[in-house]
């Protein structure tokens, strides 16, 4: 077992948009992509928990990255793009505005700690903030800014 | 190699497993993925004092304090985590080792020890240098002694398999029935008889699934009570143990938490509760403590309930960190809760309330707004229209009620309670469903009651705990996800209380006191009967635990005297005495106080009692 870990998010990524903006999730925790046909709204959420899909037979639960991130994003829904993710045995979706590719990161840009990014990898000309997961998908924590 | 030991080896391969793949993804991200790291690595350090397993508990001791210590270090700890990986892999030689009889097996893991030590000591200048540390000198276990193609003898089927079966045979449903239904729209004859074969196939398949998944809890009562037995001796206590109730099902996956919150709490009561035999005996107690753990099912929830005879005090939530608190930690990641009453002296109860999960269940499908919600059969008693059968929906000092068939019971919109989007249906052709949790009543009203489908109830997915309202979700025969109502979550958030309404009923004629007995013990009431007005203060003087007083009109007649003295006892205000003695149910207005007279007249009867405020037998708590 090596004891000199590689650095926090560097690896390989799929980014994805939220409001006109680039986001990054490690590879690893997104199983797949598919699109939206139908939801069951999930009474007394809040506004970003969107509700269950039926995918493949699994009961998911679908969140919609927009609003998770700015309370007064438009909202996703039935028809959007979601990225599947699986935390631990719980089944989840990430409704995005669009899937943009797989990238490999070294350089990353540390810097940039907001919430609930985990820091920032370069992309051409352009920055993505990569998302913590298991932050997301976390209904008691505070909703991000 | 015993029961114990072998559920013991399964149970570690399959924490050690999980925490090797949480620790590659999260490498120990935040304070929760600590603590969940603790949680399981602490779960196989329990099990190792009883079973004497020095090498792994010594091990296992290291790395739940590296983890306990890292819980406020912000952000992931990559170099921390890869050295718990490192003593995850030596467990899991360890462990190995045991499944082949090799004994906890050779090998020095002191170095390895140390640097966890040194990552988790709060003086550590650098936990980053103490994690990459020297290299590793020692030699953990010999592999090539190990024979390869020895097998543990107890197959275990991972839970991530048995989920993977249960989505495709719900995908196989759903297919199913979207079959049937073209075949039935396109009127295909020579489909008919395959797509019966398919039907009962696929009920096969789902109900063997649905087995796989389903154990009874008495099986993780052997083990207990060997664990139990070590650790009273171990301790020098004496101790009795008793387990009740172990026909009760429960799923599989809920089996691990539950057994390791049953392991502590029997611990923690042996260790912390129990008396010592001398101090029992000065105290008049039996020498030997008696701890009863029972199990029952409930409307859609197994509640187990851990009771000891021994002192009875301690604050539920500090009372020891292996004790409740660890209970309520590994009780509320599967969804359910927790409660600990204490009674000075003797003893306490711990509650483990559990949802059941998975089961296939015979469902209603009911329409509120333009939302769909799922409601097993089995907690619903009745069915009544709300234009035809004169049930009807009553407002009794600002709470709902459902009238119906004589009985008056809490009620409440489903689609208020959920803010259903969607047109609001007439109340004439809504329906009431008389529902239970355990022995609450209440009734909710829906717009629609669209069918019955046997379904597959699940868990639901983390972010959707959010409300107790529901206990899992199921994948209805079109396809379409929808919330499976709890019955328990309903009364809890309707205030329903499980006690009655406590009567005390003046009456002397004893056919006249079975007919009220009759009427008012069907309609919710406790009763209890006293002959004259008197007898009645006198049972009021002496318990004060009745709510209201019924009494005949004749008994009634110098009711303001009555008031007054009844007024002491916090029973009645003023009450306003009926104009004239001939109207047969007239009622006074005091809360606590109603008469009646006349003839008897059931509807009167409850009619009285409502207007004095004692409107239904189920009490409500609001």
């Amino acid at each position: 077992m090596s004891g000199s870990p590689s650095p926090p998010g560097a690896g390989i990524f799929l980014t994805v948009q939220a409001w006109g903006r680039d986001f990054a999730l490690p590879i690893g925790c997104a199983r797949s992509v598919f699109r939206i046909e139908a939801l069951t709204r999930a009474p007394l959420a809040p506004p970003w928990l969107l509700g269950l899909a039926n995918l493949s037979g699994r009961l998911t639960a679908v969140v919609c990255l927009n609003r998770r991130l700015w309370p007064d994003a438009p909202p996703l829904g039935a028809g959007s793009l979601a990225v599947a993710i699986e935390l631990g045995s719980d089944a989840l979706a990430l409704a995005v505005e669009d899937v943009r590719g797989v990238v490999e990161a070294q350089n990353l840009l540390s810097e940039e700690q907001s919430a609930p990014g985990l820091g920032a990898l370069r992309l051409g000309r352009r920055s993505a903030t990569i998302l913590d997961v298991r932050a997301l998908f976390d209904s008691r924590s505070a909703q991000a800014a | 190699m015993n029961e114990l030991f072998r559920d013991f080896l399964a149970e570690s391969v399959e924490q050690l497993e999980a925490l090797k793949a949480q620790l590659t993804e999260e490498r120990l991200a935040d304070r929760e993925a600590c603590r969940d790291v603790w949680r399981r690595i602490h779960a196989i350090k329990a099990a190792c004092g009883l079973l004497n397993l020095p090498r792994l508990e010594a091990l296992a001791h290291a790395a739940e304090t590296l983890a306990e210590s890292l819980g406020d270090v912000a952000g992931p700890k990559d170099a921390a985590a890869s050295l718990m990986l490192e003593a995850i892999e030596r467990m899991g030689y360890v462990v190995v080792n045991l499944s082949y009889g090799g004994g906890e097996g050779r090998g020095d893991d002191s170095a390895l020890i140390a640097r966890m030590e040194a990552a988790a000591a709060p003086s550590a200048v650098s936990w980053q240098a103490a994690c990459d540390g020297p290299p590793l000198l020692e030699t953990p276990v010999d592999q090539a002694s190990t024979p390869p193609e020895r097998r543990i003898d107890n197959l275990r089927i991972p839970l991530k398999s048995i989920e993977r079966i249960d989505a495709l045979v719900s995908d196989l449903i759903v297919t199913q029935n979207r079959l049937l239904l073209i075949a039935a729209r396109e009127q295909v004859a020579p489909l008919r008889e395959p797509l019966r074969r398919l039907a009962a196939i696929v009920g096969e398949l789902q109900s063997e699934a649905l087995a796989a998944r389903l154990q009874p809890i008495g099986r993780l009562f052997a083990n207990q009570q060997r664990l139990a037995l070590d650790v009273a001796k171990d301790l020098g206590r004496q101790i009795q143990v008793a387990f009740e109730g172990g026909d009760a099902m429960l799923d599989r996956q809920m089996f691990g938490a539950v057994r390791e919150a049953l392991a502590e709490l029997i611990r923690d009561a042996i260790d912390q509760a129990i008396e010592p035999p001398e101090e029992r005996r000065r105290l008049g107690k039996p020498e030997a403590g008696r701890i009863l753990v029972s199990a029952r099912a409930e409307a859609d929830q197994a509640v187990i309930e851990v009771r000891d005879d021994g002192r009875g005090v301690g604050d539920p939530s500090g009372r020891s960190q292996g004790g409740v608190a660890f209970a309520r930690a590994a009780i509320e990641d599967i969804g359910g809760s927790v409660a600990w009453e204490g009674r000075p002296g003797e003893g306490a109860t711990t509650t483990l309330i559990i949802p059941l999960a998975v089961a296939a269940v015979s469902a209603l499908v009911v329409e509120a707004g333009a939302d769909r919600f799922v409601v097993p059969r089995r907690v619903v008693g009745d069915l009544v229209m709300l234009d035809s059968t004169g049930a009807r929906l009553e407002v009794v000092q600002g709470r709902l009620f459902l009238r119906a068939k004589g009985d008056c019971t809490p009620a409440a919109r489903l689609s208020a309670m959920m803010q259903s989007p969607g047109r609001p249906t007439p109340e004439a052709s809504q329906v009431g469903l008389l529902m239970g949790a355990g022995n609450r009543r209440f009734a909710i009203v829906v717009d629609a009651v669209t069918g019955v489908q046997d379904l597959m109830v699940k868990p639901l997915p983390g972010p959707m705990r959010h409300t107790t309202l529901f206990s899992g979700a199921a994948i209805l025969q079109d396809g379409s996800p929808a919330f499976v109502l709890s019955a328990t979550g309903l009364a809890d958030t309707l205030g329903v209380d499980a006690r009655r309404t406590r009567l005390l009923v003046v009456e002397a004629v004893q056919p006249f006191q079975r007919m009220l007995e009759r009427t008012l013990t069907e309609a919710g009431y406790e009763v209890q009967f006293a002959a004259t007005m008197n007898e009645a203060l006198d049972a009021l003087i002496h318990s004060p635990q009745f709510d209201g007083v019924l009494a005949n009109w004749n008994e009634a007649a110098s009711a303001e005297i009555w008031t007054r003295r009844l007024g002491a006892f916090g029973k009645a205000g003023s009450v306003r005495l009926p104009d004239s003695t001939d109207d047969g149910s007239e009622g006074a207005d005091a809360r606590g106080f109603a008469c009646v007279a006349g003839e008897f007249d059931r509807g009167g009867i409850l009619d009285a009692l409502r207007a004095a405020g004692l409107g239904s037998g189920w009490k409500s708590a609001a």
